[in-house]
């Protein structure tokens, strides 16, 4: 049900006016800034990025279901544009999933995911040595997680005890913001003494749940837990150890160089030349800084009066197509301009 | 070299006072500068044949290995050893440590890695910079098992030996028929190679199977088997989306067993739990594919089913193998049906290219370097064109390969050659087709046995085999007494999840 809501939500959302391919890169957190920019213009920055691990296949196959129960129609053209139909807006509104309203994926989607490992693989680590067992297998493979958990025991050595008692202790209040079926799924998932977490597919099996509802279910707890314990940091001394918002920074690197160049006075032609980058390049990054600095100044690359012609052609056309628009300006306009207006009005 | 005290060496290094069968005379040979092809039985330590001499040659062992959690297993439990100068590379290990790893080779005792890797330049460059001093390809019969069709790096391997300046060879496996034995000791080009082939007959192992007409009956014999409640099970199935039904079917049908399925297509943290579950005794029954298994150290799997029987018979023994490590009693039962032989032959066709796409692959390229197009990729947008699967690609892109058709991943057009080529190739199917026909030929063949199982199954192996004292087979007569019920715990129930957590932190 959760994968169903998010899908047709999204589509609801978007309104026809992007592609399946479109959905498929804002549930699996692609970089690319038309990606991005979707999410803000769309209203979707909850859903950016919280389902990374998505099967192409998994995400075709609900597509198709949800095409075959009705619950959204395909324009069938040179691409694949859904379209949600009153079926869909029905269900949506009659069966609201209060978890949904947990998910922030643009700002949690990958820390989500890194605080989530952590916690797992500290839990079933203390656990563990604490009960005198040293011989167990990590859970996590991931070797700079395995690193990170190495560390942090060095920095706790030789109060274990408390640790883990407040471990409990934090664990047990947070999860007593969920229902209890919701707390069950989260403890089946972790390892512990002597014994070792369920599988997603597990889960599903136990729990009468499809596997990418499980998925999204543990992903809209995580972006829960993590606000609860980041606006009480002093409350969770423990678990908001295992959060780190380094990738909460804003540019991509290759973005911030170009804004460090243009903030030095040089052109976009310059600066595509010094760093042997296409012009489109270096537009992409203006669109991006526009995204992340409202006080960027984008009137060099978008006139006054140009950004009011296109503000009208959107109204105009009602429409979030960035071919529409196009089409509905006098000759000369391009796309970086559209987008860098669509980009200034979020 | 010969002065070695082995057993001082062992109790040194390892902590064990005797060898178990075959280390000894392996390790010695390998001592005495020999390269060695050893086949000792699952379960007896085939590992410490080259870990032990790993740390007294002078220079470094390379393993190769077949998957990345067998080489996992095996650095963790030597590290947990305190056998410290050893290290696994592979897709788990980042950019920054595999550099490390490659700076410190000169340092390190023992390197486990896969053909693939041995394919890429950099490894090659610095494999080539230290002294190797033993090469080891461990699961051996991969070279023909899996050498032919999906692991193509495998059939190099020789090659690779020769560039890393000539190492001694050491060649492992479980089972492998005397042709297999030639034709790897063929592809690894050592015809001296000294040969050490123990046998590979378990005799607590008995052997039944079982005809059936229908699903419904199969399944009916499935849950009989499963009911006798013997200790923890390993099913498996030829099919992944059979595994996952029937094992719907069984959680419903055993509400009081802890039952899992596992096979290659599941998402890898889930795999990892699911095989550790298993180990830890926290599942009764497993249904599973062949990726299930390899590397599965578990003493005391007391039943191996076959839902579906594999295409052959090495696999066969391989995987009843996993079963009864402890030397305590134990049964293989395979259910057999004959809608199951074209399951079999299906999947055996889908492993290989059609001819005809080979013949229309050539007539494109012809095409495309007539009008200067030939510059193109050759990943899926390629071959997904041909409606060729991942596996059918890689088995033609290596014999496009060996015939100077592709050469640094593109296409190397010459009339006369791909004319000549093509129909080496095509030829090489047919061929790979037949012998795979005549391998799932010796698994029916077996199948329809009327008297010993046992002497039927082995014959292909070894001259003789130890008769059991208690059960051979189902033609000779069985006693399914012998046999230890389940003693594993029941999963503990819990009141609510606060409990259960703090059971996962305390124990208690």
């Amino acid at each position: 049900m959760l994968f169903k809501q998010v899908l047709l939500q999204t589509i609801i959302r978007l309104d026809g006016n992007r592609s399946v391919a479109a959905i498929y890169h804002l549930i699996t957190g692609r970089t690319s800034i038309q990606t991005k920019q979707d999410a803000h213009l769309f209203n979707l920055t909850s859903f950016y990025g919280i389902y990374q691990s998505l099967d192409k296949r998994d995400f075709d196959r609900e597509i198709r279901n949800l095409q075959k129960d009705q619950y959204i129609l395909i324009e069938t053209g040179e691409r694949l544009f859904p379209i949600a139909t009153r079926k869909a807006v029905q269900l949506v509104d009659e069966n609201p999933v209060d978890l949904l309203a947990c998910l922030k994926g643009s700002d949690y989607g990958k820390a989500a995911h890194l605080f989530m490992e952590k916690l797992l693989l500290f839990i079933q680590t203390i656990a563990n040595i604490n009960g005198g067992n040293n011989s167990f297998v990590a859970v996590v493979d991931d070797r700079a997680i395995q690193n990170w958990i190495r560390q942090y025991f060095r920095s706790i050595r030789g109060s274990e005890q408390n640790v883990l008692k407040s471990i409990q202790f934090e664990l047990t209040k947070v999860l007593k913001s969920f229902t209890d079926s919701q707390a069950q799924i989260f403890i089946d998932r972790l390892s512990g003494l002597n014994h070792y977490g369920m599988g997603l597919e597990q889960l599903a099996g136990k729990h009468g749940m499809n596997v990418n509802d499980v998925y999204l279910l543990l992903a809209a707890m995580q972006h829960k837990i993590m606000d609860i314990i980041l606006n009480k940091p002093q409350d969770y001394l423990v678990l908001s150890s295992f959060v780190q918002f380094k990738e909460h920074k804003a540019l991509a690197e290759s973005a911030a160089i170009t804004k460090r160049m243009l903030d030095q006075g040089m052109d976009s032609d310059s600066i595509a030349n010094l760093r042997s980058l296409k012009q489109n390049t270096i537009q992409d990054h203006i669109v991006e800084i526009a995204l992340h600095d409202p006080l960027f100044d984008i009137s060099p690359y978008l006139p006054k009066h140009v950004e009011e012609e296109i503000k009208k052609a959107m109204n105009d056309t009602k429409s979030g197509k960035l071919k529409d628009i196009r089409q509905a300006l006098p000759e000369g306009r391009d796309y970086f301009q559209i987008r860098l207006a669509l980009a200034r009005w979020n | 070299m010969c002065s070695v005290n082995l057993e001082r060496e062992l109790k040194r290094h390892f902590g064990f006072a005797t060898f178990k069968m075959g280390q000894k005379n392996i390790v010695q040979d390998i001592m005495d500068g020999n390269d060695v092809f050893g086949i000792l039985p699952t379960g007896t330590g085939k590992s410490l044949c080259y870990q032990l001499p790993a740390k007294l040659l002078e220079g470094l062992t390379v393993v190769v290995t077949p998957l990345v959690s067998l080489m996992m297993d095996q650095v963790k439990q030597l590290q947990a050893m305190h056998y410290k100068s050893c290290a696994a590379i592979n897709s788990f290990v980042s950019w920054k440590e595999k550099q490390e790893i490659y700076r410190n080779l000169h340092q390190l005792d023992l390197v486990y890695v896969s053909p693939e890797l041995l394919q890429q330049q950099e490894a090659k460059y610095y494999f080539s910079q230290v002294k190797i001093a033993l090469f080891v390809i461990d699961e051996a019969h991969c070279i023909s098992q899996w050498g032919h069709e999906f692991r193509t790096d495998y059939l190099k391997l020789g090659e690779v030996a020769s560039q890393l300046g000539n190492p001694q060879i050491l060649a492992l496996s479980a089972t492998a028929a005397p042709e297999a034995v030639e034709e790897i000791i063929q592809v690894l080009n050592k015809p001296q190679m000294k040969r050490h082939i123990y046998p590979m007959d378990r005799e607590n192992i008995g052997l039944v199977i079982e005809k059936t007409v229908s699903d419904q009956e199969k399944l009916e014999k499935l849950t009989h088997w499963l009911e006798k409640d013997f200790g923890s099970s390993l099913i498996y199935f030829s099919s992944r989306n059979t595994c996952e039904e029937i094992s719907r079917k069984l959680v419903a049908h055993f509400p009081n067993r802890r039952i899992a399925f596992y096979h290659g297509g599941m998402d890898q943290t889930d795999r990892i739990l699911v095989q550790q579950q298993f180990m830890n005794g926290q599942l009764d029954f497993i249904c599973c594919t062949s990726a299930f298994g390899m590397g599965i150290n578990k003493s005391d799997i007391r039943l191996v089913l076959h839902y579906h029987f594999p295409s052959d018979i090495e696999s066969f023994i391989q995987e009843i193998g996993r079963a009864g490590r402890d030397g305590k009693e134990s049964i293989s039962v395979l259910l057999y049906s004959e809608q199951d032989i074209h399951l079999q032959s299906q999947l055996l066709q889908n492993e290989l290219p059609d001819v005809r796409a080979v013949e229309n692959i050539v007539r494109i390229v012809s095409q495309l370097h007539a009008t200067k197009q030939l510059d193109i990729g050759l990943g899926p947008e390629f071959y997904n064109l041909f409606q060729l699967t991942e596996t059918q690609w890689r088995f033609l892109y290596y014999q496009f390969e060996k015939h100077g058709m592709i050469k640094d991943n593109r296409i190397i057009f010459d009339q006369i050659q791909f004319k000549k080529a093509t129909e080496k190739i095509i030829d090489h199917i047919e061929i790979r087709l037949r012998h795979k026909e005549a391998k799932l030929g010796e698994m029916l063949s077996w199948l329809h046995e009327s008297s010993c199982l046992r002497m039927s199954l082995y014959k292909h192996f070894q001259p003789t085999y130890t008769i059991p004292e208690t059960n051979c087979c189902v033609n000779c007569g069985l006693d399914l007494t012998k046999i230890d019920k389940r003693n594993t715990q029941e999963g503990a129930l819990f009141e609510n999840w606060e409990e259960q957590l703090q059971q996962l932190l305390f124990g208690v």
